[in-house]
């Protein structure tokens, strides 16, 4: 071994600790950057001895990732999820402030309760009419807001649709760049990070599966097993144009023109769409609908005959086809959209309001439905027959999700709104556990593989401390060789 | 090299979470401290949200029947004191009556005494509660009577002068009464004059008032009714014996005849006062039902409060002491963050 040998490692030694230094100041620069793992410069001892940079190697952990991924999208499902049904919530409010339909089912009674003591008195009767009224407003009013949360749900998921394709379009053009880039011994690990930052993103919107093949390829998968991206992007689709039918789901994400999946299965934030859109809203709207229907029944008015010949028909609470009554057994789609109080009743439509007390709102002029056929004031009769029809039995469809035993609309409505409380109430503890989950899945993953700043600096002494010994050893070799030319000369 | 170190970004955001979710939780604490009640109480009670708001239906319920008891309770109180003065109308009736028979009783005084107690009892049932009048049944709009001594004269006392005329062929104030003997006199009240007290002469002559029994919610899932009225018994036969005074030629009878009609003038005053007494007994069974019904409504409306108020509302002791435990650790993880940005390697090289 020569002198000259000892320099030249030496000078080996100086070119790979630039290089090492430069590693770390990346380190360092990326120490804020989530997506960034830490990079190590890979050094090789080659056959004299010497050292030099073989390539920079990332830090990979590819179980916490996928964790990550999975916890990242079940997250975002939850939180789209418990978002609206926070929105959807909104119609029961706090049981104190009594807005919900059920309590206003109970106002509505007390203002019957109120008019069946004094049944003379139109202030009393006016009163049941403002109650009928607020009551049905706001069964409007609840419908209104869950066919708007769908119509929101749709069109955020529309949004979606657009960015997951946009993301997977830089997700090919990164991937590509990767796999080259590895094919040719170049670094590629900055490439590698931003391309886990938008795995990131994808995972927040679905649920994927990854897979990492030969030269860092990677293949993305959705949670249902269909290809997202392979070598090539897939044709990603989704038709919003088509409107939302009242009581039915909406169009699917498609992929080379197949759909997708929907709800649960899809995961991530579209999932939770759709779940908001396809089940959540729709389950919520058929509850309304059945407690408008449950209202209208209640109310109806049978003719009063000796010998019936007349149906029962819709009296104080109506719908767009009354006065014959909804059908039952079956939800009547919008039902909740369309209840309203009977004109008849109206003064300021030209109704009578008399009509509450006595009957025959259906149709004023048939007297088989007058309940009071002498007009006469202190008639409660039919005030505390209403009453009772409140809370007495009747059918409701099954397919609403809920069932009360007995106690009629008014125990529909409470149920409905316990319904709508605890799907809150438990999807708000299942989101809050999702956002803990997938921030300690993506901190493990990024304690894992990202930079530790103390750990940087370290290494940077390290490296300040070997580069002073490689320059002391070209400094003494270099002394040698004078020493040796200056014995020569 | 592998790292077995944590990343500084992993180590700091873990601090910044934490201190968030903390706050958080604080704001939440005080808020139950301040108002007693859940943060958020459909998500503290999920499903059993429904409890809280069936709670509150069925106290808003009771509230509404309590409140219109008392309006229907002040209507029955009415009548009862009606009813009292009727009664006693009745017993001084049959006192006067029954002394009436013998000799040297003023028989003008006597029916003087009649109209005065026929304008009393007009003015006792036209008692009114609430913009209607109690003794009118259904037809609450309507004066249960019609001023029997108006003028000009009302159907009823046509109605009966007319059947006194058909009776006799002659009218009550013709001297020829005195012809009247005392069986005479019985005949036609056992008869033509007793059926204008009985449906539907009464109806449709003296009384407005319709209806069977008022039915009414006095409970939750109880109701109690009514069906005094001026169509009741008592009024009715108070009715006939003071009308058979005023209106049956009192004035010009013979002493025999007169004292037959205030025998059974005595008669249906007697058994008028019976019948008021078990009208009062009838309604002041249903004020007995309705003063039981609202006592047990109270306890229920108690227990009710308690549940809903423990559903919805938090234990204040529990919720400060959380707040105090919160703010401390909020504290702690303050000063630990703060030492920890604090540490850096870079100060000691």
């Amino acid at each position: 071994m020569s002198l000259s040998v000892a320099y030249n490692i030496a000078r080996g030694a100086l070119a790979a600790n630039a290089a090492s230094a430069s590693v770390v100041s990346r380190n360092v620069t990326n120490g804020e950057n989530s997506n960034a793992a830490r990079k190590t410069a890979l050094l090789v001892t080659d056959a004299t001895g010497g050292v030099y940079v073989a390539g920079v190697a990332s830090q990979v952990a590819t179980a916490l990732l996928e964790k990550a991924l999975e916890s990242a999208s079940a997250s975002g499902q939850s939180v789209e999820v418990s978002g609206a049904l926070r929105q959807l919530a909104e119609f029961i409010g706090d049981p104190e402030l009594e807005t919900s339909p059920a309590a206003l089912i109970g106002a509505f009674r007390g203002a019957l309760q109120a008019a069946a003591a004094v049944p003379h008195d139109a202030t009393a009767l006016q009163g049941v009419l403002s109650a009928a009224e607020r009551l049905a407003a706001s069964l409007n009013m609840a419908s209104d807001t869950t066919a708007s949360i769908r119509q929101t749900a749709q069109e955020s998921f529309a949004q979606g649709v657009g960015e997951l394709q946009t993301l997977v379009e830089s997700f090919s053009d990164l991937n590509r760049e990767i796999v080259t880039g590895t094919a040719l011994g170049q670094d590629v690990t900055d490439q590698i990070d931003r391309r886990n930052g938008l795995l990131g993103q994808i995972a927040e919107l679905v649920n994927i599966r990854t897979q990492t093949r030969a030269d860092n390829d990677v293949a993305i998968f959705l949670g249902n097993g269909a290809i997202l991206f392979e070598t090539s992007a897939r044709t990603i689709s989704f038709d919003g144009s088509a409107a939302l039918l009242p009581g039915q789901p909406g169009s699917l994400l498609r992929i080379d023109g197949i759909p997708q999946s929907s709800g649960e299965r899809l995961g991530g934030k579209l999932g939770g769409l759709l779940i908001v859109r396809d089940e959540i809203s729709l389950q919520v709207s058929s509850q309304l609908d059945e407690i408008a229907r449950g209202l209208i029944v209640a109310t109806r008015e049978s003719d009063q005959s000796a010998v019936p010949t007349g149906g029962d028909q819709a009296g104080l609470f109506t719908y767009a086809g009354g006065p014959g009554l909804p059908p039952s057994g079956a939800v009547t789609t919008g039902l909740a959209s369309m209840i309203s109080v009977n004109a008849n009743v109206r003064p300021a439509q030209g109704g009578l309001l008399e009509l509450i007390r006595d009957g025959g709102i259906s149709d004023p002029g048939d007297p088989r439905y007058d309940y009071n056929a002498a007009s006469e004031p202190g008639y409660s009769g039919r005030l505390n027959q209403l009453i009772d029809s409140l809370t007495a039995d009747q059918p409701f469809a099954s397919s609403i999700g809920i069932s009360v035993a007995s106690g009629g609309v008014l125990a529909l409505a409470t149920t409905s709104a316990g319904w709508v409380e605890g799907e809150r109430s438990s999807s708000s503890a299942d989101s809050e556990q999702k956002k803990i989950l997938a921030g300690k899945a993506s901190s493990a993953w990024h304690s894992e593989v990202g930079v530790n700043l103390d750990d940087e600096l370290t290494a940077l002494m390290a490296l300040e401390r070997s580069y002073q010994a490689s320059s002391r050893l070209i400094s003494s070799v270099n002394a040698m060789f004078d020493a040796l030319l200056s014995a020569v000369r | 090299m592998a790292s077995t170190t944590i990343s500084s970004l992993a180590l700091w955001d873990a601090a910044r979470v934490s201190m968030s979710r903390t706050q958080n939780q604080v704001g939440i604490a005080s808020q139950e401290v301040t108002t007693g009640r859940h943060y958020d109480v459909g998500i503290a009670l999920g499903t059993d949200t429904s409890r809280a708001i069936d709670g509150r239906v069925i106290m808003a319920d009771m509230n509404a029947i309590t409140a219109m008891n008392g309006v229907v309770g002040e209507r029955l109180s009415a009548m009862q004191a009606s009813l009292t003065g009727m009664l006693g109308l009745a017993r001084s009736l049959f006192a006067e009556a029954a002394q009436a028979g013998h000799a040297g009783v003023d028989r003008e005084l006597f029916v003087q005494s009649a109209r005065s107690k026929l304008e009393t009892l007009q003015s006792l049932l036209s008692v009114t509660s609430n913009g209607s009048y109690a003794f009118s049944g259904t037809n609450s709009l309507t004066a249960p009577v019609a001023d029997y001594l108006g003028d000009p004269p009302s159907a009823a006392r046509s109605a009966v002068i007319g059947a006194f005329t058909a009776e006799f062929g002659i009218a009550p104030d013709d001297p020829a009464v005195a012809n009247l003997t005392g069986d005479q006199l019985k005949n036609f009240w056992g008869g033509s004059y007793a059926s204008l007290f009985e449906t539907p002469a009464w109806q449709s002559a003296f009384s407005n008032a319709t209806g069977d029994a008022i039915t009414f919610r006095i409970g939750p899932a109880e109701y109690a009714s009514y069906s005094t009225s001026a169509n009741d018994a008592g009024v009715r036969n108070l009715y006939s014996a003071l009308v058979a005074v005023i209106d049956a030629g009192t004035s010009e009878m013979s002493a025999e005849a007169f004292g037959a009609l205030a025998g059974l003038v005595a008669g249906a005053a007697g058994s008028a006062a019976a019948d008021i007494a078990r009208s009062q007994g009838a309604l002041g069974e249903t004020q007995g039902r309705m003063t039981d019904a609202n006592k047990r409504m109270e306890t229920r409306l108690l227990a009710l409060e308690k549940v809903v108020g423990g559903l919805e509302g938090v234990d204040q002791v529990e919720a400060s002491t959380r707040l105090n435990s919160l703010t401390t650790q909020l504290q702690i993880s303050y000063a630990v963050t703060a030492r920890m940005f604090k540490l850096s390697l870079l100060d000691y090289i």
